[in-house]
């Protein structure tokens, strides 16, 4: 999913309330509070602008006729975006990509003039979207209260082991991985095996120590259910 | 753990329980040599078809490189997983999950994470409910939000995989009207992760909980707008549904304030310009339908009131080429009020022209006696009737 600041946060720069100030609430008590004050009209929500990405999607569906235009006009000026999208991605999926892509890599600006040299007769409509969308990111960017997507250990990708072509995991035979786990490994070894198996990508040290948990695990007969 | 060059140039490293330290050589015998493989670093390592590979963290720090172990790729996880469905192991199976519940409690957010991605790689070789009713749902249960976390987390990746797509949804769902308050809350924060990838399903869910429950309407909102930003058309849809076609007032209720928050008058075109197979029929009519509803209920008349009025001028203030598939909603609108009693549209209509035109003359008198120039067009709201039939 995405999880750029910019499409997530809630309360406005300048300290003033947001108009839709739909704060936290508990489970019961205060929704049944904000209900009431919904029913009763007092909470306003006209003023409040969309999510940025609303203001993306539009202008980008103004100006593209589909996936696949968007997809070859970007490969000129987003080529490394553009490589990693998937043949089946279909235009929401490349828009959400897109935006994060931006944001990630502060490109929103260079995304913006791109649009305003490729389409120069729909210069009023990139510059209205333009506007919006950094409206809606300003309203949304110091938020807290959006606490539903949190931040989280972000571990990057573990770099594929190289392999010898003839161990037996290479062969994908179940019954010779059988046969080699069971004889030819030790209770160390097979221990470190289940453990990288199950938590592989984990710290080295971590992995250690969880082996040995896991070879008591492994051959302690009263482990049994 | 430590490096050391051997007389057949072989890189060892050696570990030992996770701390660093220097090993002097020593001889070993037969027997201390079989029982201590892992010790024998790299070559231990290339027997069990694992290698020690690099990874990154964010921390404190900024981005940190840091070691891993890994196998060659997802196959062979696949794999070394299979094993535990062995006839010696598939018993002990429970206290493995025991096991990783327990790695999921821990105050150590590497240890958290990778109990609950593990839930992920052991969903393509064990049931997915004795994973739930043994990790999943305790964590969920739990008081405690970061252990609630690796319930949530570990659901975001399980239904990335379409064997558990279902199973998870169904889960979902009866989480979400649960009579647990945790449970309901992680239910939540998984369609808080899934509202783009899912929206149809978490609008369904949506609906399903307000119609038994009370939920944290801000949160329910701000998931609804999330749809809403890449989903407009089929947003619009459901809101109708919960508007005209339901009687239950939570969802009445969110349906309106959304719809008074979200709904833009650009949306109606834009489902014009979509293909036959995008376009929700009826759109237009749709939003229509809403908006007389509202004007009928008192609490809302003058909210959709002011909506409308700043959409007129919104249109009026396109250039002319634009207009006409604007004004194609208006004028609908106008026929549809023209069946009522009394039309309401052209009476606000003719009063926002008078109200515009007062404006006018007041910013004209006040500009020449400022002697200064006004070349702001003059809008005619009048067009947005049909025939200019006020």
């Amino acid at each position: 999913m995405m999880s750029s600041d910019g499409l997530q946060s809630d309360i406005e720069d300048d300290g003033t309330e947001p108009t839709a100030a739909y704060e936290e609430e508990n489970v019961d008590g205060n929704s049944a509070a904000q209900l009431k004050q919904m029913q009763e009209g007092a909470i306003e929500y006209t003023d409040r602008p969309l999510q940025p990405l609303y203001y993306a999607r539009s202008c980008l569906s103004d100006l593209f006729t589909g996936e696949n235009q968007l997809r070859s006009e970007c490969s000129i000026p987003f080529g490394k975006f553009v490589k990693n999208l998937k043949q089946e991605d279909r235009f929401d999926d490349i828009t959400v990509q897109l935006v994060v892509y931006l944001e990630s890599s502060c490109q929103m600006g260079i995304f913006w003039d791109w649009l305003f040299r490729i389409r120069p007769y729909a210069s009023a409509d990139i510059a209205n979207y333009r506007t919006q969308w950094e409206r809606a990111v300003r309203y949304y960017k110091s938020s807290t209260a959006n606490n539903d997507k949190e931040t989280e250990l972000q571990p990057g990708v573990v770099q594929p082991a190289v392999q010898d072509p003839t161990h037996p995991l290479q062969s994908g035979d179940k019954l010779k991985i059988n046969e080699w786990f069971f004889e030819t490994l030790s209770r160390e070894e097979q221990s470190l095996a289940v453990t990288v198996g199950l938590f592989g990508g984990m710290k080295i040290d971590y992995l250690v120590e969880l082996s040995q948990t896991i070879e008591k695990w492994l051959f302690d007969s009263s482990n049994r259910a | 753990m430590s490096i050391e060059i051997n007389n057949d140039d072989d890189v060892v490293i050696r570990i030992s329980h996770g701390s660093r330290d220097v090993v002097q050589p020593q001889t070993l015998n037969e027997e201390q040599i079989s029982s201590s493989h892992l010790r024998d670093g790299h070559k231990s390592y290339r027997r069990i078809g694992i290698e020690i590979t690099k990874t990154t963290r964010n921390s404190f720090h900024g981005l940190t490189e840091v070691q891993t172990l890994a196998l060659g790729n997802d196959l062979q996880y696949g794999y070394i997983l299979d094993i535990l469905n062995n006839p010696s192991i598939r018993p002990k199976l429970s206290s493995l999950l025991n096991l990783i519940y327990q790695l999921g409690c821990s105050q150590d957010p590497e240890k958290q994470f990778f109990a609950a991605t593990t839930m992920e790689r052991l969903s393509q070789s064990q049931p997915f409910s004795e994973l739930n009713s043994k990790v999943i749902m305790e964590w969920a249960k739990d008081e405690n939000p970061t252990v609630q976390k690796n319930a949530v987390r570990s659901l975001l990746l399980l239904i990335k995989h379409e064997s558990c797509q279902r199973e998870v949804l169904t889960l979902l769902n009866a989480w979400i009207t649960s009579p647990n308050p945790n449970l309901m809350e992680s239910a939540l924060k998984v369609y808080s992760g899934i509202d783009q990838s899912f929206p149809r399903e978490t609008l369904q869910a949506i609906e399903f909980a307000l119609a038994r429950k009370n939920l944290p309407l801000g949160r329910v909102m701000r998931m609804v707008e999330r749809i809403y930003a890449l989903y407009p058309d089929m947003t619009i849809d459901i809101l109708h549904k919960w508007l005209v076609k339901n009687n239950v007032s939570h969802l009445k209720t969110v349906a309106e304030s959304l719809l008074l928050s979200m709904v833009q008058i650009d949306d109606v075109v834009r489902n014009h310009h979509l293909t036959a197979t995008t376009r929700v029929p009826n759109l237009e009519d749709k939003i229509i339908e809403m908006v007389i509803l509202l004007w009928d209920q008192q609490k809302s008349a003058e909210r959709i009131l002011n909506k409308l009025r700043h959409w007129v001028y919104l249109v009026l203030s396109k250039p002319e080429q634009e207009k006409p598939l604007y004004l194609h909603f208006f004028h609908k609108l106008y026929y549809q009020c023209k069946n009522a009693s009394n039309n309401w549209f052209a009476y606000y209509v003719a009063l926002w022209q008078k109200e515009y035109d007062y404006e006018q003359q007041r910013q004209a008198k006040f500009s020449k006696s400022k002697m200064s120039f006004d070349s702001s067009p003059q809008l005619n709201f009048r067009s947005v009737i049909p025939d200019n039939k006020i």
